[in-house]
């Protein structure tokens, strides 16, 4: 656009002022007037059945205003992402810990728990399952009368059978991978507001407002225009947050009681009762011929859902997608089960499902490439998509030239690593793993982002970004790109606040498509401003518009170079004299081309993928069984860098969390029957457990439906880090880990 | 949440008076306390808060002694050249203790107090053969830390009587004091295991003075008096760390928690002391 393009410059995060000091607005301190405090009355049964709810005792406590049961929900008592399967509150069974029972509202918090203490629920304990695949199983209690399997994707693609014959090396492995927390800082709130006009206002912190807005409609059965829905700072949100039980608890509050409604969760209400990474048991049967090239591959995944499906049919379909990996294989079958148990709800976590994939496949890669005594790299370059090639499911892939280069790299840096020496008494290793990661919700999904921009009379313009900031920087990013394409400064932008009456829809804030939707719609909406604007100031000077053109905030004519250029705000203060509005809206539809084939395997397709590739030096102390990064390279395909400091923040983020996913985090059922449920006994990581060195490279294969050539970065940083872990520690030990979080103790055991 | 009553007596005359007449439960820094209320391990009908006594918060020494108030926070400990060149391991183990945060609020009289198996005061200060000195209206005791620990969570400390200071005996120069800790993470962990030795040499680099004791694998903190004797006399080298490593094996009592499991406790136990040994043994070589 103009020459002193903002783009790629590491701007200061437009956020970033607010939260160091302590005044951005999180729903848990939110100024509001006469508000009042829901206590969330929650199941300590995995699985039960209810046969009474009495809450009469709650009733007659001072400042109890009410104890709401699934009997007062007005509309739809059973609502879902994706099936309908999910009860508001707990309607004649319960089927995981943490289930909301009732809701208790109060004159203060304290007041609220009283009542839920008071409430009584006479439960039946029925027999629980937590393991998908004995879920699946014959006489096994059924989470659901429907049954425990929520869906089995089916895909095949050549002829897996005869490709094991031609097959000189046959692999077969089992890999398990844990349930896992998003761990945002704050833990999921939301505030609803009942209007004297039956309206009501809710404030969520969340990823998908309108999506929140449709489903508190449903449970009321208010129309649209009833429900305003605000979004409040997000503090994290990793996919956890497209969870809207909550908001729906808070304005079924609020509308039943017909006041100001708070509700705040727990660590402990937010580690049990809302949704996780999936676990699950991977089985991978893989053949190769002598010379590496990889012919065919058997997967069969089961996924725990946990006690309602949530995004688990999706999450299974995107696993399905990548479960080869970045890897030309002609012949496939993939079996996916995404399965009910009494575990804690798994749903969206960053990286939907291709993380599980990743640690399958490329810990898969290195155990082949020690089979046929071939270089774990060398293994790779070998099989990766290359420009032209499709997916499995037929799907062309964008950029496969990344994969080469990030190999490249990673390659080099792997041998760097390789030299550096252990510290006295550690062995030292290194560990290499690609990454493939899909962008935006798949084919046949909605996948619209609308955002608009309003020209001000003060000269500055004002985004209607359309879908949430999380903490990930979007504010930041889409405000560059909207600044850059109407060749303005940062600072002449703002940013509305997310209210669903005020701003279009944007879409979930999700699936690493951000920068590249919002980045094409505000691009939009700026060429169609700034023709609005040379259309009214053709109006206002009484010239052809053919006269005008438009220039860093001024408009100049063309017929009268002697003139001074003309500032915006003259044109739109004018505007505003006459009650005008200089507002324009875009949506940017995601891309399914003619390229998307009409027949496909699979009925979900991902048309756009993100690659990298990752390298870790780890040290082990032999001894004790611990692991310890001490460096870490991710190299990634951002397309084109926006901003480079958001952009090393997302990985790094992504990396930690990656760490966790490696080394520490797990949804543990005790001894006790209970979940581990604070964050003594579930650990995430320090900044003392990151390794002391990260070094990110970033390559730009511009991607050409995206803003700049950009693409998505929100996820991939995370997928390739538990695999290239492990890679590391059988590097460094000859120990080969299956499972994680690896603990040390099974270090110990396997030596 | 719950409601408790609240006193803050501003001295310690004041607050032998509150414990005579109050059963409650003492808060200082409020960093152990705090979660267990919070997860209804404690329900105290009163909380003592002594964090405005300012007369217990002193690192000070004597000829032969050094003394360190109850409200001394872990970052004045690991801060102090004085505990840095008397009780090495203790300064070591102040640094490890959660984060900053915990450690500007967190105190040593407090850590003592909640008697954690895993406290990380706790195996420092027994190879010192700290004494803590109660104080009540009836009078000052004084009890040898290791009798102090009764169990998980369990002291000796009677109901009106609070901690005033921790003491312990110098210890001749030049000693060896090392504290090591594994935790399931690096930062703001809780031990699996930790281990503090206590070690000197004669001029003949014969073994005169030999502590051993260890965190998280028994129901307190505990010395290993059969490893300790084994070693008295004996030329340090790596063999007799090992058999050392051994005794101790023998002389703990690990559990399986979520940290870990029993038996890699064990494991782990032996291995952190033999490496406590030898660090120690090589810091008196410097």
């Amino acid at each position: 656009m103009s020459e002193n393009t903002l783009i790629g410059k590491p701007e200061i995060r437009v956020d970033a002022w607010s939260k160091v000091t302590g005044q951005a607005e999180y729903i848990a301190d939110f100024p509001l007037e006469d508000v009042h405090f829901g206590y969330v009355l929650r199941s300590p049964h995995p699985h039960a059945s209810i046969r009474r709810i009495d809450i009469a005792k709650a009733l007659q406590i001072e400042g109890v205003l009410d104890v709401i049961t699934i009997e007062d929900v007005p509309g739809e008592k059973i609502v879902g992402d994706i099936i309908p399967d999910r009860p508001v509150l707990a309607q004649e069974k319960v089927r995981l810990v943490g289930e909301p029972v009732a809701i208790v509202v109060a004159t203060s918090k304290y007041v609220a728990e009283q009542g839920g203490k008071a409430v009584k629920v006479d439960y039946q304990p029925l027999i629980p399952v937590f393991d998908p695949v004995q879920a699946l199983e014959e006489g096994a209690p059924l989470v659901h009368a429907s049954g425990n399997l929520v869906s089995h994707i089916e895909v095949q693609d050549g002829d897996p059978k005869a490709g094991f014959q031609e097959a000189d090396l046959i692999l077969e492995e089992t890999f398990y991978v844990p349930h896992i927390y998003p761990g945002y800082l704050e833990p999921e709130a939301a505030q609803a507001q009942w209007n004297p006009d039956g309206s009501l206002i809710v404030w969520v912190s969340s990823q998908k407002p309108f999506h929140d807005r449709h489903l508190i409609c449903q449970v009321l059965g208010l129309p649209e225009e009833k429900v305003i829905v605000r979004v409040a700072t997000v503090g994290g949100a990793f996919g956890g947050k497209e969870d809207s039980s909550l908001a729906i608890l808070a304005a079924l509050a609020a509308w039943k009681t017909k006041t100001t409604v708070r509700l705040v969760n727990t660590r402990e209400e937010s580690l049990l009762a809302h949704p996780k990474r999936h676990s699950g048991q991977l089985h991978y049967k893989a053949g190769f011929k002598k010379d590496g090239t990889l012919v065919t591959m058997q997967v069969t995944s089961y996924l725990d859902t946990g006690a309602y499906a949530s995004y688990g049919p999706a999450v299974g379909q995107l696993h399905s997608e990548v479960v080869t990996g970045p890897y030309k294989v002609p012949n496939v079958r993939v079996d996916t089960y995404v399965v009910y148990t009494n575990s804690p709800i798994a749903g969206a976590m960053r990286g939907f499902g291709a993380p599980q994939a990743n640690f399958a496949a490329e810990s898969l890669m290195d155990i082949a490439a020690g089979k046929l005594g071939i270089h774990p790299v060398d293994l790779r370059r070998k099989n990766i998509w290359r420009p032209g090639d499709r997916s499995y499911t037929r799907v062309r892939i964008n950029q496969a030239e990344s994969l080469q280069l990030s190999l490249e790299i990673a390659e080099k840096e792997y041998r760097r690593l390789k030299e550096i020496p252990a510290s006295p008494g550690k062995v030292s290793g290194v560990g290499l793993s690609l990454s493939v990661q899909t962008m935006g919700l798949g084919f046949r999904v909605p996948d619209d982002s609308a955002h608009a921009l309003e020209w001000l009379p003060d000269g500055r313009v004002r985004l209607y970004l359309g879908a949430p900031e999380l903490g990930q920087g979007l504010m930041t990013v889409a405000a560059q790109i909207t600044a850059d394409a109407l060749g303005l400064s940062l600072d002449k932008i703002e940013i509305a606040l997310l209210d669903t009456s005020q701003v279009p829809d944007g879409g979930v804030s999700c699936a690493s498509r951000m920068t590249y939707s919002v980045g094409n719609a505000t691009i939009m909406a700026s060429r169609q401003l700034i023709q609005g604007l040379i259309e009214e100031a053709a109006k206002l000077l009484d010239v052809e518009p053919a006269a005008l053109y438009y220039e860093k905030g001024h408009v100049v004519r063309k017929d009268r170079p002697d003139l001074a250029p003309i500032p915006v705000s003259e044109i739109t203060s004018r505007l505003a004299e006459n009650g005008q509005i200089l507002k324009r809206q875009a949506v940017f539809s995601f891309p399914y081309g003619p390229e998307t084939p009409d027949h496909l395997p699979i009925g979900m397709p991902h048309v756009l993928f993100c690659f990298g590739a990752h390298v870790i030096r780890v040290e082990v102390d032999p001894e004790l069984g611990t692991i310890e990064p001490k460096e870490i390279v991710a190299i990634h395909d951002v397309g084109k860098i926006i901003n480079r400091s958001t952009l090393e923040g997302q990985v790094e983020g992504a990396i930690s969390m990656g760490l966790g996913y490696a080394l520490m985090e797990e949804m543990k059922l005790k001894p006790d029957g209970k979940w581990v449920d604070n964050l003594t006994e579930y650990l995430l990581p320090t900044i003392m457990d990151m390794p002391p060195i990260i070094k990110t490279v970033f390559l730009e294969v511009p991607e050409e439906s995206g803003p700049h050539g950009a693409k998505g970065i929100g996820e991939m940083g995370l997928t390739p880090v538990a695999s290239a872990v492990a890679n590391a520690v059988y590097d460094a030990i000859g120990v080969r880990v299956k499972a994680i979080p690896i603990r040390p103790e099974a270090i110990i055991k396997s030596k | 949440m719950q409601s408790f009553n609240y006193l803050a007596p501003h001295s310690q005359n004041e607050l032998c008076q509150v414990l005579c007449n109050t059963a409650g439960k003492i808060i200082a820094g409020g960093t152990d306390m705090l979660p267990q209320m919070r997860n209804l391990k404690q329900t105290p009908s009163t909380l003592i808060d002594i964090s405005h006594i300012s007369d217990l918060r002193y690192i000070q020494e004597s000829e032969d002694e050094v003394l360190i108030g109850a409200l001394t926070t872990w970052s004045d400990i690991l801060e102090s050249p004085l505990i840095q060149k008397t009780a090495p391991a203790l300064a070591q183990a102040a640094s490890l203790v959660g984060a900053p945060m915990t450690r500007n609020r967190g105190t040593i009289g407090g850590n003592l107090g909640n008697a954690s198996p895993a406290a990380d005061s706790l195996p420092p200060l027994l190879t010192l053969d700290a004494i803590v000195h109660l104080n009540s209206q009836s009078g000052q005791r004084q009890v040898p830390l290791r009798n102090f620990l009764t169990g998980p969570g369990t002291t000796d400390l009677k109901a009106d009587e609070y901690i005033q200071q921790v003491s312990y005996k110098k210890v001749a120069l030049p000693f060896g004091n090392v504290f090591n800790k594994l935790g399931p993470r690096q930062g703001m962990t809780i031990s699996i295991a930790s281990v503090a030795v206590l070690l000197a040499l004669d001029a003949n680099g014969k073994i005169t003075l030999a502590r051993i004791a260890l965190g998280a694998v028994a129901p307190t903190a505990v010395r290993c008096p059969d490893a300790e004797a084994f070693l008295l006399g004996k030329e340090p080298s790596t063999e007799l760390w090992q058999e050392a490593a051994h005794q101790v094996r023998k002389a703990i009592a690990p559990i399986d928690d979520v940290r870990g499991t029993q038996e890699y406790r064990h494991h782990i136990a032996g291995i952190l002391t033999r490496r406590a040994l030898q660090t120690a043994y090589l810091s008196l070589q410097e």
